[in-house]
């Protein structure tokens, strides 16, 4: 970046903040008067290290926004339209305490009656009850959490944890000379949830074992040096890893690289500019497992995703592209599905509707049933395909496989299930 | 082998981090909040730099102009809060920090609002590792090493051998005595704020070579800062030196074996050891 485009993002960053302000009271008025918008929250990080998941989850989030707004809002199946609008909370990073008062903010101050949160359990169980209570409709990346007594909470998409279980298996079959898998994790909740998960994929491959099975501090990671010296130690053929930052993905698999790993790499996703900066693309050319919702940079999976990877460019750079900014405008096409289907926009009727279909036609993934019965105790997860991606010697990111998540399940449940519940990760 | 070199490498990160810290608080028993984003523009000038200047002069050049650049601006910086925090609101230890908290969300938030929230790395300017007795060195870590080594050289050569750095000491061992000897504490108080900043931003560029850059990674490193000034001995330099070099081998250790989710638990439980058994820290003076 040259300095003077970066003052030329000061200034106006200064300027647009004041018209901001100016804008959003303006905004406020408008639509206090405006018979049709519907509010939907969003509860993500906003600020601290984990505000780069947070912010380009909602970046995502107010694409969905802008491109129904744009079209006159959202069709409902009462036949009448909604602008959409946007309003997040901060949880600081996915901390059940602050998710209960974002959640309290969100629900009991304003209203809200639809909204998208993490999948991080914990998270999840702190404002069940809540959503339970207050008919909010609340959909995630992913499951984490479900239960049959808080039928608002739902997964929107296969997302996560069920993702990192879809990767690991995928990558096994990819590289048949996978014998040792390494997982690390953070100890917090979410990574807790990836824990069990990735043993769930491996134990897919009964000729696969797990040699290196840690969690770590966030604080702890200030040196990927020694935080991975007994990962590497243990000789792994493939690593699976979750929790740390996009940057320090970059970090740690430069380090790993460092350290003679020549094997396999496999997460919900990587920043690739970060990471091709610090290792060449084709030292890393099919040696990089990853999928969440989609990856938007990638036209063929879907060319409507890949115009939110044009536009997000265009707005932000491409050095801000975050391989999370597609999960929260994936998730957020379920619950637009699920209105237009309703024949309400009350929550408690898209609700039902939305549990009632039995394939939902998802705009992006096409035709998806609903499950998590034997883990949640409810089918209120929709099981969406999951794209997986790699990266090709030029740098660029190429789609590998898409997985029938239902399908693979069936499959594998058996083995893959005890190792959800031993995880903790069963909520039946 | 590689336990050990593990071991050098945190420590040197935590000494050139903390010791900008226990040298304004040394000196002026003041804290300043937001060293952890002085610390955070250090990396972004290293970032910046590498952008502006690529392919116009070698990378290791590029490393050697962030420093010197991050370490003049935030020094200046340093001294600006000085004037128009620390000066004004002397005596008000709680007003102080408050100022300099806020600051540091001032400095935070002016970078996500300019740069992204999306962290940044730098292209490997030392790319590259050697073997030594079947440890991994990557030559990066190394010069980091280096230059951190070189940093608390000058530091020590400013202190202890020119008469500014004699002025500095003796403002922190008494400062009353210090005034009756004709020492300017307007000027010390200015100095001292640049040099702690500088050391800040110096940190940053050479950590944000390493690890990553993003508006939060001072926030970050600050809480562990402070473990090792207080521990060290609130004000004493080698008091720090000391406990980083404690804390690099514990926070190392436990991590190697297994129980480094724990590292935080037991560093803040050491703290409150230290502080309950040796009031000053391991190396401070008592007041």
């Amino acid at each position: 970046m040259n300095v003077s485009k970066l003052m030329g993002r000061i200034i106006p960053s200064v300027v647009g903040a004041a018209a901001l302000l100016v804008a959003s009271t303006a905004m406020d008025n408008k639509q206090a008067s405006a018979a049709e918008t519907l509010d939907v929250g969003a509860i993500q990080p906003l600020a601290g290290d984990c505000a780069q998941w947070g912010i380009p989850i909602v970046r995502g989030m107010q694409y969905w926004a802008d491109q129904l707004n744009a079209d006159g809002g959202l069709l409902a199946g009462d036949g009448k339209r909604y602008k959409i609008n946007l309003k997040t909370y901060d949880n600081v990073c996915y901390i059940p305490g602050e998710e209960l008062k974002a959640g309290r903010k969100a629900i009991l101050d304003d209203n809200i009656k639809f909204m998208l949160q993490t999948f991080t359990p914990g998270s999840r169980q702190a404002i069940a009850q809540m959503t339970t209570d207050n008919h909010v409709l609340t959909t995630s990346y992913g499951a984490g959490y479900l239960s049959k007594d808080h039928p608002y909470l739902n997964g929107g998409i296969t997302g996560s944890p069920a993702a990192y279980m879809l990767i690991a298996s995928r990558a096994i079959d990819a590289n048949p000379d996978v014998k040792r898998v390494a997982i690390i994790t953070s100890d917090q909740s979410f990574g807790l949830a990836a824990k069990a998960y990735f043993e769930a994929g491996v134990a897919a491959h009964p000729e696969v074992e797990i040699v290196y099975n840690e969690s770590y501090a966030p604080d702890a990671t200030k040196d990927m040096l020694g935080l991975l010296t007994p990962l590497m130690a243990s000789k792994p053929d493939m690593v699976c890893q979750l929790g740390w930052v996009p940057a320090q993905y970059a970090s740690a698999i430069e380090t790993m690289e460092q350290m003679g790993f020549k094997g396999v790499h496999c997460a919900e996703g990587f920043t690739f500019p970060m990471i091709l900066e610090r290792v060449p693309a084709e030292q890393l050319a099919g040696r990089t497992y990853f999928g969440y919702a989609f990856e938007a940079s990638e036209p063929t999976f879907s060319a409507k995703g890949h115009e939110l990877y044009k536009w997000y460019v265009e707005e932000y750079g491409v050095e801000e592209w975050s391989p999370y900014t597609p999960i929260g405008y994936a998730s957020m096409m379920t619950l637009e599905a699920g209105i237009r289907m309703s024949p309400s926009i009350d929550s408690k009727v898209v609700m039902e509707t939305l549990y009632a279909a039995d394939v939902v036609d998802h705009p992006l993934f096409g035709p998806s049933k609903w499950g998590g019965e034997e883990i949640y105790g409810a089918n209120h997860h929709l099981l969406t395909p999951l794209p997986i991606y790699n990266l090709d010697a030029d740098g660029n990111v190429v789609l590998d496989h898409v997985v029938d998540h239902a399908a693979w399940w069936e499959k594998h449940k058996d083995v893959a299930l005890p190792r959800i519940d031993a995880g903790g990760q069963v909520f039946r | 082998m590689q336990v050990l070199a593990n071991i050098i490498f945190l420590s040197s990160f935590y000494v050139s981090f903390a010791v900008g810290l226990a040298l304004v608080f040394g000196v002026m028993r003041t804290i300043n909040f937001a060293h952890g984003e002085f610390y955070m523009l250090g990396g972004y000038a290293l970032w910046l730099l590498s952008g502006v200047l690529s392919n116009t002069i070698p990378d290791g050049a590029t490393f050697i102009v962030a420093m010197l650049v991050g370490a003049g601006v935030v020094g200046i910086l340093g001294m600006l809060v000085q004037l128009t925090l620390f000066e004004r609101l002397k005596e008000q230890p709680f007003s102080i920090f408050m100022a300099t908290l806020g600051l540091s969300y001032v400095l935070q938030v002016v970078v996500v609002k300019t740069i992204g929230p999306m962290g940044r790395s730098v292209p490997a300017i030392f790319p590259g590792f050697i073997m030594f007795e079947g440890a991994i060195l990557p030559i990066q870590r190394i010069v980091v090493l280096g230059f951190t080594a070189l940093m608390m050289a000058g530091l020590w050569y400013f202190l202890m051998r020119t008469d500014l750095g004699r002025a500095v000491r003796a403002t922190a061992q008494n400062k009353t005595g210090a005034m009756l000897q004709g020492i300017s504490m307007g000027k010390i108080a200015l100095t001292t704020m640049f040099v702690g900043s500088a050391l800040a931003a110096i940190s940053g560029t050479l950590m944000g070579s390493v690890l990553m850059i993003g508006p939060f990674m001072g926030a970050e490193a600050l809480w562990r800062a402070f473990i090792i000034i207080i521990v060290g001995g609130i004000g004493s330099l080698s008091g720090t030196v000391v406990a980083a070099l404690l804390f690099g081998l514990i926070d190392t250790l436990m991590t190697t074996f297994g129980a480094g989710k724990f590292a935080a638990m037991v560093d803040a439980i050491i703290m409150l050891l230290v502080l309950s058994f040796m009031p000053n820290g391991l190396l401070g003076s008592r007041e």
